[in-house]
């Protein structure tokens, strides 16, 4: 995980302002998880799970989920637990009980629903910056369009010339070509069709946030019926005789308006002002518009922005005027960034596992996979038949074995119906294989294993490293574990007595000792299931962009998708819903189920369970996601 | 209007351009069989009518697709053929083949023989059964030998039915179950989804045990449509309002195209386990996504009009149809028409005028594609009705027009009225400023209107709206004698209007007010409706029959989910109480699975280039030969080769027992 950018910008004042006035309380931690609740088995070999021994017993299972004003946070020791340390309020805020109060109330509000996040009492969060169009890191580097194209000091070049010169292209369409004049750009379309130019390289609007600034120059004695328009618009489709203008702004001159273009229909119109009127059309990958005139916003609406993840930009419009009194577009600026759209998921394809080259039957269809990337390589564990196998990934979507013997087998009483669910985590040293342990009843309990060599070989531990103890879990299974700054982090599925399930968190900073249950938080409620026709399952927990990011599968019916949360400390969740389902063909067509992410710089990976109706394959995919950009105020 | 909905939901149920489907008859009254009116909602758990019927036990609800019990059946498999590969897969086709062995008992030929063992196997219909209007699936199950299985307990030996969405299965696996009936060899039962126990019971051994899967469409709490069963075993309901699937997530291809459905499987492993005859059958009551495709599409040069003010665009049509004095049936259609297209208007001004066409067929018969009665140039409004270089500043535009025809008892027609929106324009920054002008009489094709010097209402008249469009008049009683309800869509800023609202008119076509103001009522707002509507609606079309027991209204309207993607849905209101129509229009609830027909439908697309084509408009009227029939004119926008538009209107019919 990389460091964290910190953000000096005016923005945040406020937000400095506003947690100036919050005292978060440190977290006691003398909750009722504060006894270790699992003991790991020993470890053979030089590596040990040191200190080791039996399977313990869970301090905080049993423990009602509480919520009262703190919704948690003063039952945990959240300072331990932020996902970035550098950003713990706790440090910069001191500590009182209602100090996390008034952080509760804030991560309530903030996390009340998908877009609540909005409000700038809300930036303090790093899960905010899921799905907001917020915290986007801006694209320098071979940007997909020109950051400026004054279109008025182009005067008497080509359109394409004009994009060359500023390092970008145009490619013109229309009956006639735009002509740049003192004007700017005339668009020179027709009443029979459009005129203009697509500009650029494609844009997926659904992962990246764009500000476009337009300058209009508005036509010279055009009222009423006449027709001259100049506008810039994102199109998902080839302009022929008319632009479907998807989301952008069209000056029409007849009507001295400038409206802005949704699904090829006006949404709004404004007055369209003078030649120096500046207008910015502001684009958020979860599908907010907004207009801005002359800085001032008009108005917020709606777009598609997941039909647009290959968006051409354009400028076009129609002039039937002379060219000296025409309508044209002086200057556009624009400024893309790449943001953090959960279900913007690209490059979905099947997974082939190969030995010696040749597919390896039955493994594409193996179950519960991870990832891991342990620096030079990337590693894929799954479960095939109650045995677990670990390859190694050549190329995205692409892994081969080494040899077929399985990475781990069950050996162990505890392990009498199998082992599966593998988790894979690296420490930096070593590589660590957390899984399920089925007994000869069906019910789990979480082993740990240990390599050392480069080709791993698992050495286990003495015992499991969790176990269900007490009145209301009666099995454990699905492990998710992530390890940063000393700290282990668990998420597993809870079998309850009574049948329903839930997910639950626990950390401990030495997996020899055991395990502590994040308690009273809002992770159990929100995944809870008891109900036959549905089922909560898969955990997979990364730490991006300063948050946690909790993916799990949820089956409904018959169909299985994955939902996300996102979490600054492991306490408070902030719900994102389906973020991954039936892709409507393929080996996913119906639904997709135990993703495993993987957080890369800018980018989330995954491997994923696609469901077609007939059996379940292993897929790759994987999606932009800034991650360093954060803000740091604290 | 929650609640509205919610009732609703269990009332109405149908689909999306599901084409070919039984037809639709919403209410029919149960002229008598018991006493008092309309049992208003079948799923409400009231008495609506009071007359002591509640819900389907009132005959009011014999029709509705939460009481409907007729049935046509899908699939009869009676397991005899000599091949049954014809009709069936045998999963899983990856792996061993097998053969399964077909024995009777009492003179029933039951299906069993599901070895080798290693893996469950079935027979999977290749047709899929269309269910989502609703449906039964009966079979028979039996076990003969219960050998090393206990009578509550799973067992490695069963055989059952299934409803899968899948035509084959893994070596090894089940087939993915949306519902799954199973007799386990000792005799314990299991209702399973997603290979999970959702119900159990217990039934002997060698012994028939008689399944019956009953399939009701109904809405969740999100109001998305869904299909919940009711699945009886043994004469024994075990299972109530289990929701199988969203009908999104139905088989939407082969049989399955119009109706979506599923397929249909009997499923085993081991011996001793037998399936026997599968039938299936769908609810044969209600669709009001029915559309019988008529012939003779229409088009602006079909109907002879003189291409200087329809070149470019011809739609939002307005029909009426009635008897003529030598019985024939007479339609007369009513279009807006421009020498320009409507993809200009972002960028400027575009005028509209209207059009009328005339003809007359035989009773029963279809309309001519060509030799109409047509005024040739525009009925009301300027030829041309758009130019791009100032040169008819002066032209105002008319625009979306409405038949109502007032017809005698012979179903002769006594008057046409018409209303239509006209542009206002006292500044040019106006332009897009309508009111709304109602004319009576109307006349023949040739006969030209001049407009008035005011409109019948301005929107100086109504706070909220900027402008008013898409006028529609329902008349208060069977008369009209008191005069009308007008519908128009409230234009209340540059983007698609979200609210249709209705003003009350005088018979002799004046607004009624009432405090100030004129009386006026909000019928239809778009963030009540659903998704279907989030992004806007307009253009309603109302149809209202009077019964001696209370009134139906249903309002056809375009609406849209995303900017530009409009799509025709259906709102019913009804009362028992005719005599508040003076005062008060019945609030319409809407449909539960709107819209009724999308540009995604066969309708829409069938023809289309790169998939581009739009519905632009709707009409509707019932054929005075056959009031059971309501005739439909679908308007469509078409993209040609090389980037022209054209305009369709296509005929459609349904059937409605009380239109």
């Amino acid at each position: 995980m990389s460091g964290n950018r910190r953000i000096q910008s005016w923005t945040w004042l406020p937000l400095a302002a506003v947690l100036a006035l919050v005292s978060v309380g440190c977290a006691e931690t003398n909750s009722a998880g504060s006894a270790p609740e699992a003991g790991a088995g020993g470890m053979n070999g030089d590596a040990s799970f040191e200190g080791a021994g039996g399977a313990g017993a869970e301090g905080g299972a049993g423990e009602p989920v509480r919520f009262d004003g703190t919704l948690g946070v003063t039952d945990n020791p959240v300072d331990q637990l932020f996902a970035n340390p550098q950003r713990n309020p706790w440090d910069a805020l001191g500590s009182d009980a209602e100090a996390a109060a008034t952080y509760s109330d804030a991560a309530q509000t903030c996390y009340a629903s998908v877009d609540a996040c909005g409000g700038a009492e809300c930036e303090a969060f790093a899960s905010c910056c899921v799905n907001t169009g917020a915290c986007c890191a801006p694209i320098v580097v071979d940007p997909p369009l020109p950051g400026l194209l004054d279109f008025q000091k182009c005067a008497g070049q080509t359109a394409e010339g004009c994009a060359e010169g500023v390092g970008s292209s145009a490619v013109t369409f229309g009956e006639l070509e735009p002509v740049l004049s003192g004007r700017g750009l005339v668009p020179n379309g027709t009443a029979t069709a459009e005129g203009g130019a697509v500009i650029g390289d494609l844009l997926n609007l659904s992962s990246q946030r764009v500000e476009v600034d337009v300058r209009f120059t508005l036509p010279v004695g055009c009222a009423g019926t006449c027709l001259e328009s100049a506008g810039v618009a994102f199109t998902g489709s080839a302009p022929d005789a008319f632009v479907d203008a998807e989301v952008g702004l069209l000056l029409s001159g007849s009507r001295e308006v400038v409206s802005l273009m949704i699904g090829n229909a006006v949404a709004d119109s404004f007055d369209a002002g003078t030649d120096s009127t500046q207008w910015r059309l502001s684009l958020s990958p979860e599908g907010a518009a907004q207009v801005f005139r002359d800085g001032n916003l008009q108005g917020a609406y709606s777009f598609d922005a997941a039909a647009l993840n290959q968006a051409q930009f354009v400028v076009f419009g129609r002039n039937l005027g002379a060219a000296t009194t025409s309508a044209a577009i002086a200057a556009i600026g624009v400024e893309v960034s790449s943001c953090d759209n959960p279900q913007a998921w690209t490059e979905r394809r099947p997974a082939s596992i190969t030995l010696d080259g040749n597919e390896v039957p039955g493994h594409a269809s193996g179950s519960g996979p991870s990832l891991v990337d342990q620096g030079v390589r990337k590693r894929m564990a799954y479960e095939v038949d109650g045995e677990i196998f670990v390859s190694e990934q050549e190329a995205p979507g692409e892994f081969f074995l080494s040899d077929s013997i399985p990475a781990l087998m069950p050996t162990e009483p505890y392990e009498a119906g199998g082992v599966g669910d593998p988790e894979l985590v690296w420490d930096g040293n070593f590589l660590f294989l957390f899984y399920t342990a089925w007994d000869d009843n069906g019910l789990g309990s979480i082993g740990a294993a240990l390599s050392v060599q480069d080709l791993p070989v698992f050495t286990k531990a003495d015992g499991p490293t969790l176990v269900p103890t007490g009145d209301d879990v009666v099995s454990y299974d699905a492990p998710s574990v992530v390890y940063r700054d000393g700290l282990w982090l668990l998420v597993v599925r809870a079998t309850l007595s009574d049948g329903a399930t839930e997910l639950r968190a626990f950390y401990t900073s030495d997996i020899d000792t055991g395990w502590e249950r994040v308690v009273s938080g809002a992770l159990e409620p929100l995944t809870h299931v008891d109900d036959p026709t549905s089922e909560v399952t898969d955990p997979s927990l990364i730490v991006h962009n300063s948050a946690y990011h909790l993916y799990y599968a949820r089956r409904t019916g018959t169909r299985w998708s994955v939902e996300l949360a996102v979490s600054d400390e492991l306490v408070l969740w902030r719900s994102m819903g389906e973020v991954l389902g039936g892709s409507g063909e393929g080996f996913d067509s119906l639904g997709a189920r135990s993703l495993d992410a993987l957080s890369q710089p800018d980018r989330i990976d995954i491997v994923y369970s696609g469901q077609d109706g007939v059996s379940f394959q292993l897929g790759t995919a994987s999606r932009a996601a800034p991650s360093d950009t954060a803000p740091s105020f604290f | 209007m929650n609640r509205w909905l919610a009732v609703l939901a269990t009332l109405l149920i149908g689909g999306c351009s599901w084409l070919n489907s039984p037809e639709r008859n919403l209410v029919p009254p149960d002229g008598g069989v018991d006493a008092g009116g309309i049992e208003l909602f079948c799923d409400d758990g009231l008495d609506d009518d009071e007359d002591m019927a509640f819900d389907c036990d009132d005959a009011d609800c014999a029709e509705e697709p939460a009481c409907c019990e007729r049935r046509t059946p899908t699939l009869s498999e009676d397991w005899t053929a000599a091949n049954l590969r014809a009709g069936w897969t045998f999963a899983p086709t990856m792996g061993g083949a097998w053969g399964p062995v077909r024995p009777s008992f009492d003179g029933t030929t039951f299906l069993g023989g599901f070895v080798p063992d290693d893996s469950p196997r079935s027979l999977v219909s290749n047709d899929c059964v269309s269910l989502a209007l609703g449906g039964w699936v009966n079979t028979t199950l039996r076990s003969t030998d219960a050998t090393g299985c206990g009578p509550s307990d799973t067992c490695d030996r069963y055989a059952g039915v299934v409803l899968t969405v899948a035509t084959d299965s893994a070596p090894g696996s089940k087939l993915q179950d949306e519902l799954a009936v199973t007799l386990h060899a000792g005799g314990l039962v299991l209702v399973t989804q997603a290979d999970v126990e959702v119900a159990r019971t217990a039934a002997g051994v060698d012994e028939n045990v008689d399944v019956e899967i009953e399939l009701r469409p109904t809405l969740d709490d999100l109001n998305l449509p869904i299909l919940r069963a009711n699945v009886t075993v043994a004469g024994e309901l075990l299972l109530e309002d289990f929701t199988v699937a969203t009908i999104g997530d139905l088989v939407r291809s082969g049989d399955c195209a119009e109706i979506p459905g599923l397929h249909v499987a009997a499923q085993g492993r081991g011996e001793g386990v037998y399936v026997g005859p599968l039938e299936t059958a769908k609810q044969d009551c209600a669709n009001p996504s029915q559309f019988d495709e008529q012939s003779a599409t229409l088009s602006g040069s079909s109907l002879e009009f003189t291409p200087s003010w329809v070149e470019a665009y011809v739609g939002s049509p307005a029909l009426a149809s009635s008897r003529n004095s030598v019985s024939d049936v007479q339609w007369d259609l009513i279009v807006e028409g421009s020498n320009h297209g409507p993809e200009l208007e972002p960028t400027t001004h575009i005028g509209y005028a209207l059009g009328h066409a005339r003809v007359a067929t035989d009773e029963g018969g279809d309309w001519r594609l060509d030799t109409w009665e047509s005024s040739g140039s525009p009925k009301v409004g300027d030829d041309p009705p758009a130019c791009l270089d100032g040169t008819c500043d002066d032209n105002r535009s008319v625009r979306e027009p409405h038949l109502l025809a007032e017809l005698n008892d012979e179903q002769e027609l006594r008057d046409l009225v018409l209303s239509f929106a006209r542009e206002l324009v006292t500044d040019p920054s106006e332009r897009d400023v309508f009111g709304i002008q109602i004319v009576r009489p109307v006349g023949g094709p040739g006969t030209s209107i001049a407009l008035p010097g005011t409109p019948t209402l301005s929107p100086d008249e109504i706070p909220e709206c900027i402008s008013l469009r898409d006028p529609a008049l329902i008349p208060v009683d069977p008369e009209a004698q008191e005069g009308y309800w007008l519908l128009f869509t409230c234009i209340e800023g540059a983007g698609a209007a979200t609210e249709i609202h209705a003003v009350r008119i005088s018979r002799a076509l004046e607004v009624i007010r009432e405090g100030g103001g004129p009386m006026r009522r909000v019928v239809l707002v778009a963030s009540e409706l659903g998704p279907f509507a989030a992004a806007g609606i307009r253009s309603p079309e109302p149809l209202i029959s009077f019964e001696k027991d209370g009134m139906r209204l249903r309002i056809w309207f375009l609406a849209q989910s995303t900017p530009g993607d409009w799509a025709v849905a259906l709102a019913e209101a009804r009362t028992h109480d005719t005599s508040i129509l003076q005062f008060e229009l019945p609030e319409p609830v809407p449909f539960p699975v709107n819209p009724i027909l999308s540009n995604a439908s066969t309708l829409v697309q069938s023809g289309c280039l790169d998939e581009e084509c739009n519905i632009t408009g709707i009409a509707v009227a019932p054929r005075a030969d056959d009031l059971s029939r309501l005739r439909f004119l679908l308007a469509r926008r078409l993209n040609l080769p090389g980037g022209g538009r054209t305009d369709q209107l296509i005929p459609l019919e349904q059937t409605w027992s009380k239109p």
